[in-house]
């Protein structure tokens, strides 16, 4: 007995009732017990999306030759992996009372025999095409054929750079996939992209609950084709849940390929659960050479996380640049005495203390959503690197007891919606050379001109300014006043934020407009000079308190002598704009209003001419 | 000026500082010194050359890219591929003459041609899929089965994220 397997494993839609016919066909001629129902008969139907892949019609493979296709093919079909049909022709266990095989069991050996060399003919024929194929390509390609193979390789690396921007698993873009279609244009394409490092170096990896070993496989295959390039790696998993539930898939074949290249890491972000951060390791022997680092976590670390750490305690990670997101302070095992820049979010409060205190060479740091803890901090630090520090997006946490603990004589940048208090007491502590400032005081009610001034005069060295919802007054403009334009084409000699160049203030609804006039200059006025330092205002029209906020068409609120002002310090070429909630320009809208009370009062005018002159023809 | 005799035995005269914006001519005139021997340039043809030195009159002047440049932009992974309008203008040739241009900017060593080049060839493929760049120059999928397999394992691997 011998079973002859006819594997069918390449269907299309519009194919599949000339297969069909074809068995039935097949199985008439042969005698065969074919069964071109069989999907039918396992109750399963075909579905569209197992039509989708068909390499057979796309290289216009003929349909007699789809069952050349090899063993390990899926049944595009049924999903059965290798044979559809078993064919008995059982000519070998043919008894008959002539003890010997019958004729049509005889007849059907000898068939077989020729389908097996038919077979086996037709396979090499399809090779002997695809090889053709592969020739015909050498002549056509006019790229592949006229250009050196390094050019080549800078042509497909230019390809893929806009894809090597860092990946954002949010928008589920993944850098990998053009280097991949590259390498599926044809053989010489293939072989050239799989000789070009450049094309492997980026890579986002899934840790997929499906096809672990072949995951795995797939990315080892991935990274050694990158040679020994440094590597910017994006691993995060796939099916992310709120909880830290245990992974019971085994994702570990993967992290493995990822760790054995640990050595090559330049840049590596981690989206994972704090349970699969264990299986991240790292390298055993070689030093790191990891730039930036970046961890997110999707449910807070607790006790029963291990920390987040390396295989080798001789030699840490040492990066530049780390990103953190939900982690703590102590679960991340690098060494983070050359951390320059650092950005955190829900770190505790201790855990902001201890990186500062830690992390002698930060020169960045951005906190975001600050998770307060009752314990305090034990100790005053005071940091001289730091050069910029931003506060931002506080969760009903006043970053108060923070910076009340700081003091920070290098300061440059300073990002912070803080009480008025606190603020005052960092700058006056820390006497820092200031030249950015951004600023919205959690207690700006209570605080008048004046304080503002004060506070304002600690930052001699002001460059840019953005205060957000801040009283301001007369007071404060007064002091600016010198700051900025020159007096019958002298320049003054400002003992008031001399060096402003960049003023923005959010106004409140209760904003004083007409205070601006201390400092906008009137067009009418002989001296009107252009401003000489500063070089930008903007002016936000709206309130933190959406429904007070009063409509800029209210023209109430402000004077048309002020939009005048504005609009002529704009032709002067300083940069001026005074915009809504939604970013539209509002000295525009007031030229487009004015042009429409112009032509309303012309068209009222007109009628009223028209109706006159009406009345004396009557 | 300095003598140029191409592949087609045709000749062309151009200012120095227009033809040293090609290392190779560079080097040669500094080996040879002050001479009014022509510089033969076997791989080159006439109708690219004069292409070639139209980039180069039009450049004249600008700063030459240093040699570790493309070695900083690599580690910075900022290059775009971006063209400036006239040199996309200029590059506006058929499939062949881009390619010869390439060949002679790569043979030369005019790094900035070189760079237009590719990024013009980098533009046209860019965004297309496997049977677009076929179309595009002419080729067909010539895998086997077996190949065929693996592309499509891999493609099921990026795209199952």
């Amino acid at each position: 007995m011998f079973k002859e397997d006819f594997r069918i494993t390449q269907f299309n839609t519009s194919n599949v009732l000339q297969v069909h016919i074809s068995l039935i066909l097949f199985g008439v001629c042969t005698g065969s017990t074919l069964r071109p129902n069989h999907h039918l008969e396992r109750g399963l139907r075909p579905t569209k999306s197992r039509f989708t892949y068909n390499p057979c019609r796309e290289a216009q493979v003929p349909l007699y030759l789809v069952s050349m296709m090899p063993a390990n093919h899926v049944c595009s079909l049924c999903e059965t992996i290798g044979d559809i049909e078993h064919i008995d022709t059982s000519g070998a266990e043919c008894t008959t009372s002539h003890l010997s095989p019958c004729t049509p069991c005889v007849q059907l050996n000898e068939l077989d025999a020729r389908i097996r060399d038919t077979t086996a003919l037709l396979k090499q024929l399809y090779y002997q095409r695809c090889e053709l194929k592969m020739k015909r390509n050498q002549h056509h390609d006019r790229l592949v054929n006229r250009l050196p193979v390094e050019i080549l390789s800078r042509i497909l690396h230019l390809d893929i750079e806009d894809e090597t921007l860092p990946y954002d698993p949010y928008h589920h873009q993944s850098p990998s996939s053009r280097s991949l279609k590259l390498a599926a244009v044809c053989q010489r394409w293939r072989h050239i992209a799989h000789s070009t490092p450049q094309l492997w170096t980026t890579t986002s990896v899934a840790i997929n609950h499906r096809n672990v070993p072949l995951y795995a496989k797939l990315t080892r295959d991935w990274l050694s084709r990158s040679g020994s390039l440094p590597l910017d790696l994006y691993i995060y998993e796939v099916r992310r849940t709120c909880g830290d539930e245990e992974d019971t898939f085994g994702p570990a074949p993967i992290f493995e390929a990822i760790n054995e290249q640990a050595y090559r890491w330049l840049n590596l972000s981690v989206w994972l659960r704090p349970g699969l951060l264990k299986y991240l390791r790292g390298a055993c022997n070689a030093p790191y050479i990891i730039r930036t680092l970046g961890i997110t976590t999707f449910s807070p670390f607790t006790e029963s996380n291990p920390p987040f750490s390396f295989n080798d305690a001789n030699s840490k990670p040492r990066p530049r640049e780390v990103v953190l997101y939900g982690t703590r302070f102590r679960s991340v095992g690098i060494c983070w005495d050359e951390v320059a820049h650092l950005n955190v979010s829900r770190f505790s409060l201790r855990d902001c203390f201890e990186v500062l205190q830690n992390c002698p060479n930060l020169t960045v740091v951005e906190v975001s959503d600050i998770e307060r803890e009752d314990a305090a901090f034990p100790m005053a630090i005071n940091h001289n690197e730091l050069r910029s520090l931003r506060v931002l997006h506080l969760l009903g946490f006043v970053p108060g007891p923070l910076l009340d603990m700081l003091t920070l004589p290098g300061l440059e940048d300073l990002h912070v919606r803080s009480s008025f208090v606190a603020l005052a007491n960092l700058l006056e502590r820390s006497s820092p050379p200031i030249r950015d400032l951004w600023f919205a005081p959690e207690d700006s009610l209570t605080v008048g001109g004046e304080a503002l001034v004060r506070l304002l005069e600690l930052t001699p060295l002001l460059t840019h300014l953005i205060m957000k919802y801040v009283t301001t007054s007369h007071i404060f403009f007064d002091r600016l006043v010198c700051a900025g334009f020159t007096t019958n084409g002298v320049p003054t000699v400002p003992d008031f934020l001399p060096h402003l160049r960049l003023l923005h203030i959010s106004c409140e609804s209760d904003f004083q407009w007409p205070s601006l006039t201390r400092i906008i200059p009137s067009r009418l006025d002989p001296h009107f000079q252009s401003p000489a330092l500063l070089s930008e205002f903007r002016f936000e029209w709206g309130s933190s308190d959406v429904e007070n906020t009063t409509e800029w068409e209210d023209m109430a609120v402000v004077d048309y002598d002020l939009i005048y002002r504005l609009r002529a310090l704009r032709e002067a070429g300083v940069n001026v704009s005074v915009v809504d909630e939604m970013r539209t320009d509002l000295l525009d809208e007031s030229i487009y209003l004015e042009e429409f009370t112009t032509h309303r009062r012309q068209f009222i005018t007109g009628a009223e001419s028209n109706q006159h002159l009406a009345s004396t023809v009557t | 000026m300095v003598l140029l005799v191409t592949s087609d035995n045709e000749q062309f005269n151009a200012d120095k500082d227009v033809v040293e914006r090609s290392v190779l001519i560079k080097n040669m005139l500094e080996d040879v010194g002050e001479s009014d021997q022509p510089i033969p340039l076997p791989n080159v043809s006439s109708s690219v050359l004069k292409k070639v030195l139209e980039y180069c009159e039009h450049h004249r002047g600008e700063p030459l890219p240093s040699a570790d440049a493309d070695q900083s932009q690599d580690e910075t992974r900022k290059r775009t591929t971006d063209i400036s309008e006239w040199d996309q203008k200029f590059i506006t040739v058929d499939q062949e003459m881009l390619f010869e241009i390439i060949l002679a900017a790569n043979y030369l060593d005019i790094k900035s041609l070189l760079d237009v080049g590719c990024k013009t060839v980098a533009n046209m493929i860019k965004g297309k899929t496997p049977e677009e760049i076929r179309k595009l120059f002419n080729i067909v999928n010539d895998f086997t089965p077996e190949e065929e397999a693996q592309i499509k394992k891999e493609n099921e691997w990026a795209e199952d994220r």
